[in-house]
Parts: C-alpha cells; sequence; structure tokens
C-alpha cells in the first residue's frame, strides 16, 4: 500500500468512519475495452467484495482512457436503495467528471454514497 | 620360336588394349548405363532412361552413367573411392544415387567442362531429385526426381535428343509423368499475407496496450498499483475456470463522459 494523500482515500477512510459499509476504487488505463460493467465485474470478484459481512460494498469502476466509468452494488445496499438511486449517482457522476477532475469527482461520489452508507449501515459509535 | 614372340606380342597387345580402353572401368563401376540394384525405381522408368541415355550415347559418343546404390556409405565416400580406382575416360558422366541417404552426386570426366557440370550435378539434386522425392515418396515422385534430373543434365550437355524433342516424348511415354516443371511449393498468396499482417498488427496492439496500461486499486488504506500480465483476466476465465460463476452482486450501473 502506497499511503497516499490522495482526495479518493480521504474520502474512503472519512466512510469508514461513518459506515460498516466498504467502498473501493479502482482506476484503469486501456484503450481496448469495451465492457466497463463486465471489467467492474471481475474487479469486484478479484478482491471478493461480496464477502463484507452486510453485502454493502460498492465498486466505483473507472476507465481514463475510454473515458468510461461503472459502479457495481453489492445486494445489501442496492436492496435499501434501489436501482434509481445507482441511475442518480451515475448521472451526478458524469456531471462532476466533466467539470472537475476526476479523483475530485470520484471523491465527491464516495461522499454521496457515504451518506447512503450511514443511513443504513453505520457504524456504532467507539467501534473502528 | 616366331610362333611364341607372336604369343608375346598378342598378350601385350591385349593387355594394352585393356588396359587403355576407354571402358576399363576398375570393380564397382556400373557395367551397364543403368544400374539398380536396390530397385529404387520401378521397371518402366528404368527402361525409358536406359533408352535415354543409350540415345544420347549413340548421337554424341557421351556416356551417362546412372546407378542407384543403398549403399551405407557417406556419398561423397564411395565417390572419392570409385574416382580412385576408376579410369575416368573423356565424354562420361556418372550420377549416382543414394536412396538411404536421399543424395544425388554426380562426376565428370575430363571431357566435359567439369566445372560448369558440377554446378548442373548440384542443381540437379535441389532442383529436381530433392523436392521430387521429399513431395513424394512414392515411385511416381522418385520417377520424376531422376528423370527431371537427367533430362536436365541432357539439357546442359546439348543432347541432341533434346533439339529434336525427342527426349521429352520419350519421357512422356511414362504413364502419368505430368509435367516436365519440377515441383516447387506453392508461395503463400497475397491474401494470407494480408491476413497475416493484420492479425499480426491487432496483436500487436493489444499487447502494447496491455503494456501500457495502468492500473490503481484503491482503498481506505492507501492505493496500489495493480500490475497484470496481457491477457491475464482473459486466461483466468478459460484456463482456470475463475470466472464470475455465480457471483450476484445488487445493481449497476455504467456511463461515460
Amino acid at each position: 500500500m502506497v499511503p497516499g494523500k490522495s482526495p479518493i482515500v480521504k474520502a474512503l477512510q472519512f466512510l469508514e468512519r461513518k459506515t460498516t459499509g466498504e467502498v473501493r476504487v479502482h482506476f484503469v488505463d486501456r484503450y481496448f475495452e469495451t465492457d466497463p460493467m463486465g471489467a467492474a465485474l471481475d474487479i469486484f470478484n478479484e478482491y471478493q467484495m461480496t464477502r463484507t459481512q452486510d453485502r454493502n460494498a460498492v465498486l466505483i469502476y473507472v476507465n481514463r482512457r475510454t473515458r468510461r466509468f461503472a459502479v457495481i452494488a453489492d445486494e445489501g445496499i442496492h436492496r435499501q436503495v434501489g436501482q434509481r438511486y445507482w441511475d442518480e449517482l451515475a448521472v451526478n457522476f458524469r456531471e462532476d467528471l466533466l467539470s472537475t477532475y476526476f479523483e475530485n469527482a470520484v471523491a465527491l461520489t464516495i461522499f454521496t454514497l457515504s451518506v447512503s452508507l450511514e443511513k443504513f449501515f453505520p457504524r456504532e459509535r467507539g467501534a473502528v | 620360336m616366331k610362333k611364341r614372340v607372336g604369343n608375346i606380342r598378342l598378350c601385350i597387345a591385349l593387355i594394352t588394349l585393356f588396359l587403355f580402353s576407354g571402358n576399363a572401368w576398375a570393380s564397382g563401376a556400373p557395367s551397364r548405363l543403368v544400374s539398380d540394384e536396390s530397385h529404387y525405381l520401378p521397371a518402366a522408368t528404368l527402361k525409358v532412361v536406359e533408352n535415354i541415355l543409350v540415345e544420347h550415347r549413340d548421337l554424341t559418343d557421351e556416356t551417362v552413367f546412372l546407378e542407384i546404390s543403398r549403399e551405407n556409405q557417406a556419398p561423397e565416400d564411395q565417390l572419392r573411392e570409385w574416382a580412385q580406382f576408376s579410369v575416368k575416360p573423356a565424354n562420361t558422366a556418372l550420377i549416382f544415387i543414394w536412396t538411404e541417404k536421399k543424395r544425388l552426386v554426380g562426376v565428370a570426366g575430363y571431357g566435359f567442362g567439369s566445372r560448369a557440370l558440377q554446378r548442373i550435378f548440384s542443381e540437379m539434386e535441389g532442383k529436381y531429385f530433392l523436392p521430387e522425392v521429399n513431395h513424394d515418396p512414392s515411385d511416381f515422385g522418385k520417377t520424376r526426381g531422376v528423370v527431371l534430373a537427367i533430362r536436365d543434365l541432357l539439357v546442359a550437355l546439348e543432347s541432341p535428343l533434346v533439339e529434336s524433342e525427342k527426349l521429352d516424348e520419350m519421357i512422356q511415354a511414362l504413364p502419368d509423368f505430368g509435367s516436365l516443371e519440377p515441383f516447387q511449393k506453392t508461395e503463400s498468396g497475397p491474401l494470407s499475407w494480408v491476413i497475416f499482417c493484420i492479425g499480426a498488427l491487432v496483436f500487436g496492439l493489444i499487447l502494447v496496450d496491455y503494456t501500457l496500461s495502468r492500473e490503481a486499486h484503491y482503498t481506505a488504506s492507501g492505493w496500489v498499483h495493480v500490475r497484470r500480465f496481457p491477457f491475464q483476466r482473459w486466461f483466468r476465465k478459460r484456463f482456470r475456470n475463475q470466472g464470475l460463476g455465480d457471483l450476484k452482486t445488487g445493481g449497476g450501473v455504467s456511463g461515460s463522459w
């Protein structure tokens, strides 16, 4: 692990303090990729993100070369928020990506996610 | 006394005649124009070849021998041995075919331009004999290889049989001999080259893409570079049976910007 002061890492640390949910971000720089959703599912599977206790993991996958992204949510969180939530998240994420640096855009999305995750999967006070 | 001297003279004359006759071949040299102890060629082919060589000799006084042998000896060694013990008369050429080693070697008497003929001999082996025999090791290929090689030699010797086209007539009398052109490997067509080049280009592009591609994975603990071999995902899916399987996620969304 590279200890970084990336806004993404900061946002993830903030999220983990608030909720038991798990969010990971995966960037790729690759020209020949036609299916970001399939690639994101592979990453989701590779990092065994379905093993969270409440099935509340979320993966944000961004290909900077093809300028495409995917967001994958596990069963637990999806059951709580529904598909419409992800569609709106994608719209906002797209706008953020167009209007600011992508790291900031991702961090903003993580903050958005942290609100929802905190609502449904709050971390108990005092728990690490 | 006179009779005795006469007998001695006769003996000397006979010995001299034997030693200096143009056909005084040492043991091991072929006694006929065509010799095939190993039955390498079909009888019909041998007959045609012998007829050709006899006619050529009758017309030109140039003798071409063909010996086909199965001797398990290096052709060059046997040739050297043969040349050592044989009197090579002018205007005589010998063609050896070693069936075990698939070799065709020639030697020419001093009446021929030996250097030029040596080039012809090597061409006979490389251009006619070996391609035909390697392409079709049956009697058909052997016949074509030997006959076309001899034809090439006679063309080089400017045989009257070639000029009168009788040589080709005699060759074509062989059943199903086919073309007089030697077998040549089919060159790959331009289309296959284009397909190959396109394939290589696509493969190269994908390889370069994978080589230059980068991945980073972020968690709350920090971030890491992820190194992947080219086609790692594809190999994992195909050969390790580690595909997504029954992976069930809740929902998801994709988009672009």
